[in-house]
């Protein structure tokens, strides 16, 4: 599999997924005109590093850090489907190795500490809340 | 016409409208608006927290209004937006016409979001999108639960006659410095 990487824009995040090192970066606004284009090569990655973990594992004795950074400065509402999604995707890789969920929000952003305590609540995973 | 530009700049001063526009919205507009709304809104003098769920709850008010408006005729896609700053806060507002067969909808779709407790708001929020059900035009209502979550207050919304076939449907949220 490849490192799947794309810059930011004014309307897409920066998207950083690293099946060498174990990490993935999310970081910017998310209202992409099309939200649909936009994740399913996030999502279709996540479902093939899941596969590539799950061989790896078989391989090292030890256990693998999985670091997902979210550093979302807004997302809309038709991303917060999609952005349940990879967390879906991640919660499956979650087996066998140490993930770790990193949710970044500035001090005043009530509303994204908010969003990532919903996440959390709605998925049942324990995130690491970052205050900017 | 010099003259009507004088009383609109007057309006517009004396009502504190920091943002407007009236004419048609398409996904280039509204990131044109947004960018112009974030710098206003991100005068050091404003409160940072409102400010940034002003801007929340911008998008997906103005958003809303261009997913709609596909929906409808040509040309239909004429709406009208204000973002003003009273004194304890900001305040949004948003006007375009809509179906008179949409009205009930609607209003059943706002007044049951306004009927909702936080915990209420946040179940029905996680259901939506839970369920799934969302294309890129966002999901049954996901946008309205978003903005009523986000602005904590009451959605106000009003309609008036237009055509016969037509309604003028406006939303305003208020969003209060803390």
């Amino acid at each position: 599999m490849e490192i799947y990487k794309i810059e930011a824009t004014e309307n897409t995040p920066l998207v950083d997924l690293n099946h060498n090192n174990h990490t993935m970066l999310f970081e910017g606004d998310s209202r992409p005109e099309n939200v649909q284009q936009f994740y399913s090569p996030v999502l279709k990655w996540l479902e093939d590093y899941s596969k590539h973990i799950y061989f790896l594992k078989d391989l090292n004795n030890s256990s693998i850090d999985v670091l997902c950074n979210f550093k979302f400065e807004y997302f809309n509402s038709s991303s917060a489907k999609y952005i349940r999604d990879v967390i879906t995707a991640l919660a499956s890789v979650e087996s066998g190795v140490n993930l770790k969920i990193n949710w970044h929000y500035e001090e005043m952003d009530e509303d994204m500490q908010e969003a990532g305590e919903e996440f959390e609540e709605m998925m049942g995973i324990k995130f690491n809340f970052i205050v900017e | 016409m010099t003259s009507n530009i004088f009383n609109l700049y007057k309006t517009m001063k004396s009502d504190k409208i920091i943002c407007a526009y009236h004419g048609n919205f398409n996904y280039d507009v509204v990131n044109g608006l947004l960018k112009t709304a974030k710098i206003n809104l991100s005068h050091p003098e404003n409160n940072r927290t409102s400010a940034k769920k002003t801007y929340n709850i911008l998008v997906e008010c103005l958003e809303n209004i261009h997913k709609h408006s596909e929906h409808g005729e040509e040309n239909t896609n004429e709406a009208i937006f204000l973002l003003t700053q009273p004194i304890d806060g900001f305040s949004i507002a948003i006007g375009n016409l809509i179906p008179i067969e949409e009205k009930e909808k609607l209003v059943k779709n706002i007044d049951e979001l306004n009927d909702m407790t936080r915990d209420e708001l946040k179940a029905h929020y996680r259901t939506i999108i839970e369920n799934g059900q969302i294309s890129d035009r966002g999901g049954a209502g996901l946008g309205m639960t978003d903005i009523a979550l986000k602005s904590r207050s009451k959605l106000n919304y009003t309609f008036n006659d237009y055509s016969e076939n037509e309604l003028f449907f406006s939303l305003s949220v208020h969003v209060k410095n803390k």
